[in-house]
C-alpha cells in the first residue's frame, strides 16, 4: 500500500528523457555512417543512387506511416500528395520558373486542400470508404493529368528542365547531394514520428484509432483527430515528393497517382512495424534490398515484376504471420504505438 | 433542327451502348457483392480473378482456337478453384468486418496474382476473338457490338441464375440467412464456413466468367484488374454493398454514365464522373440505394 | 429545487419501420444512483446511446444539469461531465493503464491542473498502481472493467452511466465493484445510472428504479414498489419476482 500518491516523476518522465531514451551515439552513428559512405573508395554512383532511391522511398513510407500507421486510416491512394507535390513543382518550375523551394511550398498548399475536402468528405463514415475515396481520387487524377496535355505532359509526363548543378533549383548532375538531402528528410521525419507518438496529439490519435467510439467517450474529439493527422501526412509527403521530383527530374501519371505505386508506398511501414518510428526505416531498407535482388533475378530470367511479386508475398506474410511487422517480431514487447 | 437530333441521336446511342457495356460490369460486380453482403469481405483482388478469366478466354481463342464462349463453365470453375484456395490461405482469418488487416491482405492477394499473370503472359495486351468479336448489329440509325450483345446476355442471365439460385435452393437460404444474421443462422444449425467458402468460390467464378465474355471485346494484360476495381467498387457502392440485383443495376448505371461521358465528351475522361460520384455518394450515402445494412 | 443532473424529456426513435423508444420521460436528481431495467429489446441501449450523443433521437430533448444537449457531440458531452462505460469493455488496446486513463485526463481536465497528476490519483484511487505498466490484454475482466470506470471518471465526471457492468464478473468481484461505484458516489457526489438486465445486483445498491418494456417507461419508483408492480412482473413473465427480493 503507497501511503502518498505518485507524482508526475513516476507516471511519465520529461519530453526529452522520453525521447532520447539510449545515448546520443546510438542515434547518430546510422547517421554518420551513411553520411560518410560516399567518400569510401569502392563506392560508385550505382551504390549512391540505390541509396538515394531507398531515402526517398522511406521518407514517402514514413510520412504514410503517420496517418496510416498512427492514425489508423488506410489511405490506400496516398500517391494523391506526392503526385500533387511533383507536378505542382514540376509545373511551376518548367513553365514560370519558379524555384521548388517555392514551388514544393504551392505544392503542399494545394496538398492540404485536397486533403481538406477528401477528409471531410470521408472521414465521418467507416475506415473502408475512406480507403475507396482515396482511390478513387487518384485514379481520377491519373486520368485527368493524361488529358490535360497541355499542363502536365499528357501520359509521357514532364521532365524537369536540366540547369546545371544549382542549389536554387535543386538540381545536380551528381547523386550525392540527394543522398545527404535524403538522409536529412528521413532523419527529420523520424523524430517527427517519435514526437508524434511521445505527443498529447499522438495520444489522441492513437485512441481513435484503437477505438473511436471509446475515444469520444473519453473525450477525444475523433473526427477533428482524425482529419488533422490527414492533413500533417498529406503535407510531409507533398515536401517529399519535392526531393522525388528533384532527383529523378520527370514525373507521369502512373508514377504520380498510380495505385501500383501508391501500394509500394505503404509496404515500407507495412513491412517494417506500422505506427512506430524505426518500422518504416527497416521495412524501407528491407524493401531496397529485395528489390535490388529480384532485379538481378529478373535479368537472369528475363522477366520484369519479380520485385513486386516479392512485395505482395512480403505483405501476405507479415499481414498472416506477423501482423506488428519485423519490428514485432524482433522486439519482444512491441514498440510504443503498435496496431494491433 | 438537325443539330439537336443529331445529338439525340447520340446521346441515345450512348445511353443503349452503355446499357450494354454496363451489364457486363455488373455481373463483374455482384461477385464482390455477394462477398461483402455474406462475409463483409472487401475482395481487392476480385479485378485480378476477372483478369485471369479474360485470359483463359485469350488462351482458348488463340491458343486452342476454341471459341472461347464455349470455355465460360470452365473458367467459372477454374477461377471458383482459385477463389476457394484463396479462402482458405488468406480470408479466412479476415471474416465478418472489412478491416485494415483484410484491406492489405487482399491487396497482397492481388499483386501476387497480377505479378503471376504477368510471368506466365508476359505484360502486353492481348485480346481473344469469339464468334461476334468486330461484328456489328445494325438497327435503324444504331450500331452496336455483337460482342458487347452476346456478352451482356450472358451477364444477365449469369445474374438471374444467381438470383435464383440464392432464392430458390437450400443453400441459398442458408447464405442468405447468413449475410442477414449470422449467429442466428449458426443457432439454426448453419455451417457458416461451408457457407463462406462456396459462396467465396461463387463470387470468383463469376468473376471468371465475366472475365471470358469481356475479353471477347475488350483487351487485357495483367494490370487490368486493377484498372477495373473502380468501376467495380463504384457499381457495388452505388447499386448496395451485398444487394445482387441493386449491384447489377449499379453496373448498367456505371456503363451509362461511362459511354456517356464517352461519346459526348472526351473518351479519355470517361470514368472521372464515375470516381466523383463514387466520392459524393461516399460523403452522402455509403449504403448505395439498396444497400443490405446501415453501415 | 436545483436543475436534476439528467432530464429526458420524451425521447422517441424509429429505425425504419421499428420503434425503438416511444415518449420516453424521468428525471434523475444529483447524487442520485438509479437503475434503468428492462428485457432484451426493451430499448435500454438505443436509450443509452441517444442520451450518451452517440445517436440522435427521431424526437425528444436531453437536459443535462439544465442545459439542453440533444445537439452535442458526445465528445463534449463527456467532456462537461457525462460519463460513461461499455457493455463489453472498450480499451484503448495498444496503450497501456496509464496511457488509458491519461487520453481522458488530458481531455477532461480543467486547464490548469496537470493531466499525470490525475492519473496518479485515479490510479491510487482504484488501486491499480501494480498494473500501470500493463497493456489491457495481460489484465483480468475485472480490473479491466476498473480501468475502465477510472478512465471515465479521469479529470472531470458528475454522472457516471454504466452499461450492464457486472456482466463476466464473479459475485465476489461484482460486490468489489459495486462498492468502489457506491464510494464514488458518496465521496464525489457522482451521480450514477446503471443500465443492467441482472436484478439481484441492481436492488443491493439502487435507491429507484425505471423500467423500460417495449420501448416505453412502464415503471418508475423504488426497487421494493417495482419488484410489487404487476405490469413489470407481466412483463417479465413473473420470473423475476424472485430476483427482485
Amino acid at each position: 500500500m503507497i501511503d502518498a500518491p505518485l507524482t508526475t516523476r513516476d507516471i511519465a518522465r520529461p519530453l526529452r528523457a522520453r525521447l532520447l531514451t539510449r545515448p546520443l551515439v546510438f542515434y547518430l552513428s546510422p547517421i554518420a555512417i551513411i553520411a560518410l559512405i560516399p567518400l569510401l573508395p569502392f563506392v560508385n554512383n550505382y551504390i549512391i543512387a540505390a541509396m538515394v532511391r531507398a531515402l526517398i522511398f522511406i521518407a514517402l513510407g514514413q510520412a504514410w506511416n503517420i496517418v496510416a500507421g498512427i492514425g489508423g486510416q488506410l489511405s490506400l491512394g496516398h500517391g494523391v500528395f506526392l503526385g500533387l507535390g511533383c507536378y505542382t513543382t514540376g509545373i511551376l518550375f518548367n513553365k514560370f520558373g519558379v524555384p521548388p523551394w517555392i514551388g514544393g511550398f504551392a505544392g503542399t498548399l494545394i496538398s492540404l486542400a485536397v486533403a481538406l475536402v477528401m477528409g471531410s468528405m470521408t472521414l465521418r463514415m467507416r475506415g473502408v470508404f475512406f480507403a475507396l475515396a482515396t482511390v478513387a481520387v487518384s485514379l481520377a487524377l491519373v486520368q485527368l493529368s493524361r488529358h490535360f496535355v497541355d499542363l502536365t505532359g499528357g501520359a509521357d509526363g514532364l521532365a524537369l528542365k536540366f540547369v546545371g548543378t544549382s542549389l536554387w533549383a535543386m538540381q545536380s548532375r551528381s547523386p550525392t547531394p540527394f543522398l545527404y538531402a535524403g538522409l536529412a528528410f528521413v532523419v527529420a521525419y523520424y523524430w517527427t514520428t517519435r514526437w508524434l507518438l511521445a505527443s498529447r496529439f499522438g495520444l489522441e490519435m492513437r485512441a481513435v484509432r484503437d477505438d473511436e467510439v471509446a475515444a469520444a467517450a473519453a473525450g477525444v474529439a475523433a473526427f477533428r483527430t482524425k482529419l488533422t493527422g490527414f492533413l500533417l501526412s498529406a503535407a510531409l509527403t507533398s515536401v517529399a515528393a519535392v526531393l522525388y521530383i528533384q532527383y529523378y527530374m520527370a514525373i507521369d501519371p502512373e508514377a504520380a497517382f498510380g495505385l501500383s505505386q501508391a501500394i509500394q508506398l505503404q509496404l515500407p511501414a507495412l513491412l517494417g512495424g506500422l505506427g512506430t518510428a524505426l518500422g518504416p526505416v527497416i521495412g524501407g531498407a528491407l524493401m531496397i534490398f529485395l528489390s535490388e535482388i529480384t532485379n538481378w533475378g529478373s535479368t537472369k530470367i528475363g522477366v520484369e515484376g519479380l520485385d513486386i511479386l516479392a512485395y505482395g508475398l512480403m505483405l501476405l506474410v507479415v499481414i498472416l504471420r506477423a501482423p506488428k511487422g519485423l519490428i514485432g517480431l524482433i522486439v519482444r514487447d512491441a514498440a510504443r504505438g503498435a496496431t494491433k | 433542327m438537325a443539330g439537336t437530333e443529331a445529338v439525340a441521336l447520340l446521346a441515345l446511342q450512348a445511353i443503349l451502348s452503355g446499357i450494354l457495356v454496363g451489364g457486363v460490369y455488373g455481373i463483374l460486380s455482384v461477385g464482390l457483392s455477394l462477398a461483402f453482403g455474406v462475409m463483409r469481405i472487401v475482395n481487392f483482388a476480385h479485378g485480378e480473378l476477372v483478369m485471369y478469366g479474360m485470359y483463359a478466354g485469350v488462351v482458348a481463342s488463340k491458343n486452342l482456337s476454341i471459341e472461347p464462349l464455349l470455355i465460360l463453365p470452365v473458367s467459372f470453375a477454374l477461377m471458383a478453384l482459385i477463389g476457394a484456395a484463396q479462402y482458405q490461405i488468406v480470408f479466412r482469418h479476415f471474416v465478418g468486418q472489412a478491416t485494415l488487416q483484410q484491406l492489405l491482405a487482399a491487396i497482397g492477394c492481388a499483386l501476387v496474382l497480377q505479378m503471376i499473370a504477368q510471368l506466365i503472359f508476359g505484360a502486353d495486351a492481348r485480346t481473344a476473338s469469339s464468334n461476334f468479336t468486330g461484328k456489328y448489329v445494325v438497327l435503324g440509325p444504331f450500331f452496336f457490338s455483337q460482342a458487347q450483345i452476346v456478352a451482356c446476355i450472358v451477364a444477365v442471365v449469369a445474374t438471374l441464375a444467381v438470383s435464383l439460385l440464392l432464392q430458390l435452393t437450400a443453400w441459398g437460404k442458408a447464405v442468405r440467412a447468413v449475410a442477414d444474421d449470422l449467429e442466428a443462422a449458426e443457432v439454426v444449425g448453419v455451417n457458416s464456413q461451408a457457407i463462406n467458402i462456396t459462396a467465396f468460390a461463387l463470387s470468383t467464378g463469376l468473376a471468371g466468367l465475366a472475365g471470358t465474355v469481356l475479353v471477347t471485346y475488350f483487351p487485357t494484360s495483367p494490370s487490368v484488374g486493377f484498372s477495373l476495381m473502380p468501376i467495380i467498387i463504384i457499381a457495388t457502392t452505388i447499386g448496395g454493398l451485398g444487394s445482387i440485383g441493386g449491384t447489377f443495376l449499379g453496373g448498367i448505371f456505371c456503363g451509362v454514365i461511362q459511354q456517356v461521358t464517352a461519346m459526348m465528351w472526351n473518351s479519355a475522361l470517361q470514368d472521372v464522373p464515375l470516381y466523383l460520384l463514387l466520392l459524393l455518394f461516399i460523403a452522402l450515402r455509403p449504403t448505395g440505394f439498396f444497400g443490405l445494412r446501415s453501415e | 429545487m436545483s436543475a436534476a443532473a439528467l432530464e429526458v424529456i420524451s425521447i422517441s426513435r424509429n429505425f425504419g419501420g421499428l420503434i425503438a423508444l416511444r415518449d420516453v420521460s424521468f428525471k434523475v436528481a444529483e447524487g442520485e444512483v438509479m437503475g434503468l431495467i428492462g428485457p432484451n429489446g426493451a430499448g435500454k441501449s438505443t436509450l443509452f446511446e441517444i442520451v450518451n450523443g452517440n445517436l440522435p433521437p427521431s424526437a425528444g430533448r436531453v437536459s443535462y444539469f439544465g442545459t439542453d444537449c440533444t445537439a452535442m457531440p458526445a465528445h463534449l458531452r463527456r467532456r462537461a461531465g457525462m460519463c460513461r462505460t461499455f457493455q463489453k469493455v472498450r480499451l484503448f488496446e495498444s496503450m497501456t493503464v496509464t496511457e488509458n486513463i491519461l487520453v481522458a485526463a488530458s481531455e477532461c481536465l480543467p486547464a490548469a491542473r496537470d493531466p499525470r497528476d490525475e492519473v496518479a490519483a485515479i490510479l491510487a484511487q482504484f488501486r491499480l498502481e501494480p498494473q500501470a505498466q500493463r497493456r489491457p490484454s495481460e489484465l483480468t475482466l475485472a480490473d479491466r472493467k476498473r480501468v475502465e470506470i477510472g478512465r471515465a471518471i479521469a479529470g472531470h465526471c458528475r454522472l457516471l452511466m454504466l452499461d450492464e457492468s457486472m456482466s463476466g464478473l464473479t459475485h465476489e468481484e461484482a460486490e468489489h465493484l459495486i462498492t468502489e461505484i457506491l464510494a464514488l458516489n458518496r465521496s464525489r457526489g457522482i451521480t450514477v445510472i446503471v443500465v443492467e438486465h441482472v436484478l439481484s445486483v441492481l436492488a443491493a445498491i439502487v435507491k429507484r428504479l425505471v423500467v423500460l418494456h417495449n420501448a416505453r417507461v412502464i415503471a418508475d419508483g423504488t426497487p421494493s414498489e417495482i419488484a410489487h408492480d404487476p405490469v413489470v412482473i407481466e412483463a417479465y413473465l413473473g420470473t423475476k419476482q424472485t430476483a427482485l427480493r
